[in-house]
């Protein structure tokens, strides 16, 4: 998948209109990134690439572009 | 030799009277009932009163079974009791159960500690006794009454989890399901993510456990309350949930095409629709059977259960897979083929 895919995926996962998102975007700075928001990614990245972070793995990710450079280091990201 | 049949003979459950429904969950959730309805499936649950305990749901579910199935008493030989809000730690919760039934002294009487995979191992264990000969009707009876261990402040929980009771009959007769096979198990590491964790004897409750916080996410409860972290929760079942349903179908050489009914532990509509997803199971296989409920814990299976048979969704020869998973972690799954 490539990453403005992830990112649009992103997008309907926090329930934010399309554009809204970009590699800064962070649980700071996105009110629907809340402990549900974080679950609708995990749901997301489960479904989508079929990679299944433990949670505790994500809360560390501190923004969009931690994610996706993991997300790259496992090659399912182009 | 061949193998004993075991039937799931009958089932009822029971509610306690009293409601919480979203709109009085508004305030301390910052949402409109319509979104808590809309996030966790649940538009009401049921809650115990402050005297009303688990084994008070439990028997009204058996009284309530007794009375629509004309069972005799004296032909229940085991009685097995699944909760994790037992009326006391010591004694036994089955045994005082027992007693108020009127059930015969040769009926052996004990509790399981385990949560949302509860009526599984429950189902599992009685079906080992008619197996093995040593039982011929056992009662297995599920009774939970989170909400006394739920801080009124804390979002994470009180939307989620409803009191219920449950009381089945497996029997070594005829009845309206065949057990077929299990899989069940284990990953302790987890028993973090959902816990009481002044529920036993490792940490006492003092004044300072019982000191109130407030998390991340604004939710306010003490060590005297209940406590989950959701999304490893959720991690944890979704990697699980698929796996014990495969290893259970290879077991009994079926394909997940062969099975007409996937009935889950009803955790929340969230949990519900993405197994659904990534199982690729067609909607109308999977029930999501909590809006008036919540989560009932090792009620969910029994409830979910009873509700499809009363709407007559199942036909003779249907396959029915039920899986519980949860706090612990503890998970199972069984096969069932539906022989009403």
């Amino acid at each position: 998948m490539k990453v403005k895919d992830f990112i649009d995926k992103c997008c309907f996962a926090l329930e934010v209109e399309l554009g809204t998102l970009n590699r800064d975007s962070s649980p700071e700075n996105v009110e629907s990134w809340d402990s549900l928001g974080y679950l609708n990614i995990i749901a997301m990245i489960d479904k989508e690439l079929g990679v299944s972070f433990k949670a505790d793995e994500l809360l560390k990710f501190e923004n969009l572009s931690i994610i996706i450079d993991e997300l790259k280091k496992m090659g399912v990201l182009e | 030799m061949n193998k004993r049949k075991v039937f799931i003979s009958c089932i009822e459950y029971y509610l306690p009277d009293k409601i919480l429904a979203n709109d009085e969950l508004q305030e301390i959730t910052g949402w409109t009932a319509g979104k808590i309805q809309s996030k966790t499936g649940i538009s009401i649950r049921h809650i115990a009163d402050q005297d009303e305990c688990s084994s008070d749901l439990g028997i009204k579910a058996v009284q309530r079974l007794f009375e629509k199935n004309m069972i005799n008493k004296e032909d229940i030989d085991f009685l097995i009791f699944c909760t994790q809000t037992p009326d006391y730690c010591l004694p036994t919760t089955a045994c005082i159960i027992q007693d108020r039934l009127g059930l015969p002294d040769s009926c052996a009487s004990f509790d399981i500690n385990l949560g949302c995979s509860g009526f599984i191992y429950g189902l599992s264990i009685a079906s080992a006794y008619i197996c093995s000969g040593m039982a011929n009707n056992i009662l297995l009876i599920t009774g939970e009454t989170y909400s006394k261990v739920i801080h009124p402040l804390d979002k994470s929980v009180r939307t989620i989890f409803g009191d219920a009771g449950s009381a089945t009959i497996i029997s070594s007769n005829k009845g309206i399901a065949e057990i077929i096979d299990f899989d069940l198990g284990t990953d302790g590491s987890g028993y973090k993510n959902l816990i009481v964790p002044t529920s036993g004897f490792r940490t006492p409750k003092s004044p300072e456990t019982a000191i109130e916080k407030e998390d991340e996410s604004g939710n306010i409860r003490s060590l005297d309350n209940l406590y989950m972290n959701g999304a490893n929760i959720f991690t944890f079942t979704i990697e699980i949930v698929p796996k014990t349903i495969h290893k259970l179908l290879d077991k009994v050489n079926l394909q997940p095409n062969d099975i007409d009914w996937f009935i889950m532990h009803q955790a929340n509509a969230f949990i519900l629709k993405h197994l659904i997803q990534k199982l690729d199971i067609p909607k109308n296989k999977a029930p999501i059977c909590l809006e008036n409920y919540g989560n009932t814990v090792s009620s969910s299976i029994p409830i979910t259960l009873k509700d499809y048979q009363e709407k007559e969704a199942f036909k003779n020869g249907d396959k029915v897979l039920l899986v519980g998973f949860g706090v612990g972690y503890s998970w199972g799954s069984a096969l069932l083929e539906w022989n009403e």
